[in-house]
């Protein structure tokens, strides 16, 4: 199965400021990949780079084999793109957009934008400047899903939706991942959306990708590890894999990456301590990866 | 893609280019409604519903033609449409298409109108080469500095004047016109092509009045952030919105005096176009309206920033009214001062005392008063309404334009040959006194059950 997206050795820089700093990844059918970050890690960046609005300071982004800058109207077809702020006409209506797109795109499914038009209770007859922001993005999201494409691409597109609309649209979300041909990358700060529909994580911190990787293996590589010793812990533990320590007296609460069972007695019999292994929620992982 | 869907594309395009806001449908329909009539009623001899109509389909070229640079750069900048399909082609042909049809007709009905000065060929040319000019330059500032291209236009004018008085129509400069619209195109065809966008470049024509309301307030906030200084009082920062230091007033003053020059510098060249009644009459309505939107501009940012003094003073209601009224009044005055000064200067050294002295003084007077009615006029529509801006911003207008209908009207001041008969000023300025002090008398009553609002729109 070929990748829709290859990023090799991806950088990126403004001015002085690297934003992106030697990404490798590899996005295939199938696959839903929730990209994760704090607030300026590079998450719109990196979107931005894969779709070829901007050229890598270095490094390579392809999408199916073509250079991501290079790309012509042929593979746009095959990609649905949501920025994290719209960037629609302001006096064009709802129903004007999707007449417009309509237009341009060889396959529509008229159907699921009916559907998703009632569901949604979109007021297509209104212009889109008077739209609420979540309305607009609501109009935004249809637009990306109206020509069923095989990647995309939606950067934070739940920010602005109410709970019920947020649910609808992570349920439509689950129905394209289920048809195989089809790769989803969404960038969020709500990670609870993120347990419900992804299948593989994307931590960026600070330009790198700090984990890459399915859902459910993320979740078992870090554990937190309570240790309770006979004798205080030195100031500072230097140990691998440690991202995070909290240190007082003969107490100390470790949290590992790359974590395996086999180091549970490991540690134990290091620090003669009785020892807790706790694993963690995502929110937790997310919170424990960026302190 | 078969034929019909690429037309089917082009007729898309073409709806979102030139038609884009619901406004412009509503003039189309409006200039056809009375173009046609027009048209009838021309074939038995009565041509005044045609002249009507005209002037309406020339306000809608105008208008289309202010859009559609505009909606050109929102659809290649958009980041949704550029994964929508490539629109550069399309885009760059219906522009092209548009002003060379909106040329020829302009050419036709010049020609037809005056057929002794104006012919066909040289009319044509020129004008095709003055809208590629004001097409291209609306383009290019505006893909690079969006609120550049508001100054636009005033090259239509200048070029306007310059042509009629150097002759620009005659028949010998056509080769070079059509040279010069080629090359033009041709550059705005390369730069097209080449031009990256680094954001969406939103039309501000086609937002609705209350985003407009909010985009310029951030400009304005912007650009007063540059003029701003050490604060003297807090709640009087917190009413204009940013420092009330003196220093700060006078960095403020004299932007505003630069762009008072700037502008009266463009009125003087059209000044000398025009004869002597009809500049004195143009010179103060450019008086009176700069006053009157001074007034204007310091009354919206004390309307957006009521709310905040109410819970940042010691002022009860009753002590914030007398409040804002002294503090509107005296930067009222002291917004006007300045110019007063420069302009007496002007009036007299420049322009040979084009304004009398009777005139001079009833301007600003009546500019004076036309912002006193509008505080209180403006209050009331904050009391009323619940605060809401975008009905100031039609019901301060509209009671203005009413106003000055009556002066048109009692033939005081703005007719080529305006009424020398004092008495008649001395009424008008009497009712519109009369009517500040009963808007003040309600102000006062109203005011200690007031609700103060945040400003959304």
């Amino acid at each position: 199965m070929s990748a829709c997206v290859s990023l090799k050795n991806l950088q990126r820089q403004f001015s002085r400021v690297t934003v992106l700093n030697g990404i490798n990844a590899e996005v295939l059918p199938g696959q839903v990949i929730a990209l994760l970050g704090k607030n300026g890690a590079g998450k719109t960046t990196l979107l931005e780079t894969i779709l070829g609005f901007g050229f890598p300071s270095a490094g390579e982004a392809k999408l199916w084999q073509l250079d991501a800058t290079q790309i012509a109207g042929e593979t746009k077809q095959r990609i649905g793109f949501v920025p994290q702020q719209d960037e629609l006409l302001p006096s064009l209506t709802g129903s004007d957009h999707l007449k417009l797109f309509k237009s341009f795109r060889p396959h529509w499914n008229q159907l699921l934008v009916d559907k998703l038009i009632a569901e949604w209770a979109i007021p297509m007859t209104m212009a889109t400047g008077k739209m609420s922001v979540g309305q607009r993005q609501k109009l935004s999201i249809l637009l990306a899903l109206a020509h069923e494409p095989e990647l995309l691409i939606l950067d934070e597109p739940v920010a602005s939706l109410d709970p019920i609309a947020r649910r609808q649209f992570l349920q439509q979300l689950v129905d394209i991942a289920a048809d195989e041909n089809r790769a989803v990358i969404f960038s969020t700060h709500i990670v609870s959306d993120v347990e419900r529909v992804a299948n593989q994580v994307w931590m960026l911190r600070e330009g790198v990708l700090a984990y890459q990787g399915g859902l459910d293996e993320l979740k078992e590589s870090v554990a937190r590890v309570t240790l309770l010793a006979a004798e205080k812990f030195p100031e500072k533990l230097d140990l691998p894999d440690l991202i995070n320590q909290k240190i007082q007296g003969n107490s100390a609460q470790l949290t590992f990456i790359n974590w395996s069972a086999a180091r549970e007695q490991q540690l134990s019999n290091q620090f003669a301590a009785k020892i807790d292994v706790q694993y963690l929620s995502l929110e937790d992982i997310f919170l424990e990866m960026n302190p | 893609m078969n034929t019909q869907g690429i037309l089917n594309q082009y007729w898309r395009l073409i709806l979102v280019m030139l038609l884009p806001a619901r406004y412009v449908k509503w003039l189309g329909v409006l200039t056809l409604a009375v173009l046609i009539p027009g048209a009838i009623l021309n074939v038995f001899g009565h041509y005044i519903v045609l002249y009507i109509g005209s002037a309406f389909s020339l306000l809608l070229v105008m208008m289309v033609g202010m859009l559609v640079p505009g909606q050109m750069l929102a659809l290649r900048s958009s980041k949704q449409f550029q994964y929508m399909a490539d629109l550069r082609y399309p885009l760059f042909f219906i522009a092209l298409g548009f002003w060379l049809l909106v040329s020829f007709w302009l050419s036709i009905t010049l020609t037809l109108l005056n057929p002794k000065e104006f012919s066909f060929y040289s009319t044509f040319a020129l004008i095709t080469m003055t809208l590629t000019c004001v097409a291209v330059l609306f383009a290019v500032v505006g893909s690079y500095m969006q609120t550049a291209q508001g100054f636009v236009p005033l090259f239509v004018w200048l070029v306007f004047f310059s042509a009629k008085s150097t002759d620009l129509f005659s028949t010998e400069y056509v080769p070079s016109y059509w040279f010069i619209t080629l090359m033009l195109w041709t550059g705005m065809f390369i730069w097209w092509f080449r031009w990256q966008p680094q954001k969406y470049l939103i039309n501000f024509m086609t937002l609705s009045a209350a985003e407009m309301q909010r985009q310029q307030a951030n400009n304005v906030q912007a650009i007063t952030s540059v003029f701003s200084a050490i604060p003297n009082t807090l709640a009087g920062s917190l009413l204009v919105g940013v420092s009330d230091g003196i220093q700060a007033w006078l960095k403020r003053e004299l932007g505003q005096l630069v762009f008072f020059l700037l502008l009266l510098m463009f009125m003087l060249y059209w000044v000398r176009q025009t004869p002597a009644n009809a500049a004195s009459m143009m010179v103060s309505i450019y008086v009176f309206i700069y006053i009157c939107v001074r007034g204007g501009i310091i009354f919206q940012s004390f309307f957006r920033n009521l709310y905040r003094l109410w819970i940042n003073s010691n002022y009860s209601r009753e002590e914030m009214l007398a409040y804002f009224e002294k503090r509107y009044f005296l930067m009222l005055v002291v917004a006007m001062v300045p110019v007063t000064l420069v302009f007496v200067l002007i009036n007299h050294y420049l322009l040979n005392d084009l304004l009398g002295l009777f005139k001079g003084a009833y301007v600003l007077f009546i500019g004076f008063l036309f912002s006193s009615l509008a505080f209180y006029v403006g209050l009331f529509v904050y009391i009323k309404s619940a605060a809401s801006f975008v009905l100031l911003n039609w019901i301060s207008p509209i009671v203005n334009l009413g106003l000055i209908g009556i002066m048109v009207y009692l033939n005081i001041l703005w007719r080529p040959n305006p009424s020398h008969e004092h008495a008649s000023y001395l009424w008008f300025s009497g009712a519109l006194l009369m009517l500040i002090l009963l808007g003040r008398v309600w102000v006062q009553s109203s005011w200690k059950n007031v609700n103060f609002y945040r400003v959304k729109n």
